[in-house]
């Protein structure tokens, strides 16, 4: 069975948005779960793209064990 | 009050969402709490995610000397990474980081920055640089993040902050989106009187259009400031309070408007009511409209004895007070918070048909709530216009009624005689209620 708009946002969001949200329209429910999804994916790139900025600071030798390190 | 409050908290949402107040229009039919309530969501959501990696980071920094983090910081992290790092750190070292940044960097960090989780280190930063980062993201119109360390700064930084920042709008746009609102009462208490004379001055320069900013903050803080405050505005000249009127009219502010009205001196009060603006119909009409809306019946009926005998008539003969629903509320209110003689008056200016309708919304009146108007009544001492509606009122109600006038003093059965008389009733009412003649 398909999600609803609701459920979808709440996934996006890792737990339930304010019960009032139920009476948002689908639209309403789906532009936000894409605002939020966008946003995280925006932050994500930002933190990525700073980290392998600041590894190009290492010296080579080192930058493997601390790209493990870091997570990258 | 309710759409400022939701305004300011959609304006929140889209800075934490990186999204336009347009985009976000589909909430306006939301209450503020529940915005605020997915924004805090979603802050936690974006804030919150990768801690772990983020946490190796901070525990690579505690190896490099606070000078090279410095220069580590600004030259390679940059500001995301900072801000994110900044509540992993141990706080000293973290205010001693914030010392040895350039104040520009320091403020991209704070946009970026949850207060939430660098409590700590807040605490351990000198109020001179709190300052410093205070006026450049004033400076940049960042007021939605400067709204949000209101809360976590200490009472002495945030004066120094207001002392420095001389531009009253940005103080009003601040203030408009402070999250604890109980914090305004401390920091308008900063403000000489001559500041907030300005700033209502200011909110008056309708080429600024602040009224909504200056209007929420005289609602969120606590009545005996928004008396203070109300009474400060009002004690300008006409100028100024036809400007908050015109402009609570064109932005629909009446709401905000009302709750500060409402604790004014009763000469104050009746100035206002004087404007040839409140005079207008469509304005008493959009105020009606708010007031049955926001439910703010009781901010609204007190006023009502102090406005001019015909701005009442034309309150009286509205057609949105004609309407059943709409009066059932006024009257309910009006039971409940014991305003019968302020009401009642009205009935006297009412056309034929808005008596009747008031009449057929009085019916429905429980038995207690009679009992109440008869008390005020009786207090108040003018029975005209309750006889008035009475007689308009189908028979079994006038019947139901009889017990109650058993009740009355023998000078009250002789004032209602005498009001009867004078409507040329007196034979209607006392067949009705036979008490009547056998106590007066």
């Amino acid at each position: 069975m398909a999600r609803s708009d609701f459920e979808l946002l709440a996934r996006e969001l890792g737990g339930d948005p304010p019960e009032t949200f139920h009476a948002l329209p689908a639209d309403g429910l789906a532009s936000l779960t894409a605002a939020l999804r966008a946003a995280r994916a925006r932050q994500k790139k930002q933190l990525d793209e700073a980290l392998t900025k600041a590894l190009e600071h290492v010296p080579a030798l080192m930058r493997l064990p601390v790209r493990k390190v870091l997570g990258l | 009050m309710s759409r400022l409050a939701r305004k300011a908290e959609i304006l929140k949402l889209a800075r934490v969402l990186g999204v336009g107040e347009a985009d976000l229009a589909y909430l306006h039919g939301s209450d503020a709490e529940s915005i605020r309530s997915f924004r805090e969501q979603a802050s936690a959501r974006l804030f919150d995610a990768d801690e772990s990696r983020l946490k190796r980071v901070a525990a690579a920094s505690k190896l490099l000397p606070i000078p090279l983090i410095a220069l580590i910081a600004e030259h390679v992290f940059g500001d995301v990474l900072c801000a994110r790092v900044a509540g992993l750190i141990a706080p000293d070292r973290a205010a001693d980081l914030a010392q040895r940044l350039r104040v520009g960097f320091l403020a991209d960090v704070t946009l970026e920055i949850d207060p939430r989780h660098v409590r700590e280190v807040i605490k351990r930063i000198p109020v001179a640089r709190i300052v410093e980062v205070g006026l450049e993201l004033a400076r940049r119109g960042e007021f939605v993040t400067l709204a949000r360390f209101v809360d976590y700064v200490s009472a002495d930084a945030i004066k120094a902050v207001m002392e420095k920042l001389t531009d009253n709008a940005a103080l009003l746009h601040i203030a408009f989106f402070v999250e604890d609102k109980t914090r305004l009462n401390e920091l308008v208490g900063f403000l000489p009187e001559t500041r907030l004379r300005e700033i209502i001055f200011l909110a008056a320069d309708e080429s600024q259009d602040l009224w909504a900013e200056a209007l929420a903050l005289m609602n969120y803080v606590s009545p005996e400031w928004r008396k203070r405050l109300g009474e400060l505005a009002a004690t300008l000249d006409d100028g100024i309070v036809s400007s908050m009127a015109r402009s609570a009219q064109a932005q629909n502010l009446w709401s905000a408007v009302l709750p500060i009205v409402g604790v004014m001196s009763g000469a104050h009060q009746q100035r206002l009511l004087k404007l040839p603006i409140l005079g207008d119909e469509t304005v008493l009409d959009s105020i009606v409209k708010t007031v049955d809306m926001d439910h703010l019946w009781n901010e609204l009926i007190p006023l009502v004895p102090m406005m001019q005998p015909e701005q009442q008539r034309r309150l009286a003969n509205l057609p949105r007070l004609r309407e059943s629903r709409v009066l059932e509320a006024v009257l309910k209110a009006t039971d409940v918070n014991g305003m019968w003689n302020q009401l009642l008056p009205l009935v006297g200016l009412m056309d034929e048909d808005a008596q009747q309708k008031l009449a057929l919304a009085a019916e429905k009146l429980s038995d207690g709530a009679f009992g109440r108007v008869f008390e005020a009544v009786q207090a108040g001492r003018t029975w005209a216009p309750l006889l008035v509606l009475l007689l308009r009122m189908r028979e079994d109600v006038r019947m139901r009624i009889a017990p109650l006038v058993k009740k009355l003093s023998p000078e009250s059965a002789r004032l209602i005689a005498q009001e009867a008389g004078r409507l040329g009733v007196l034979d209607r009412l006392e067949s009705l209620w036979d008490s009547l003649a056998k106590l007066r």
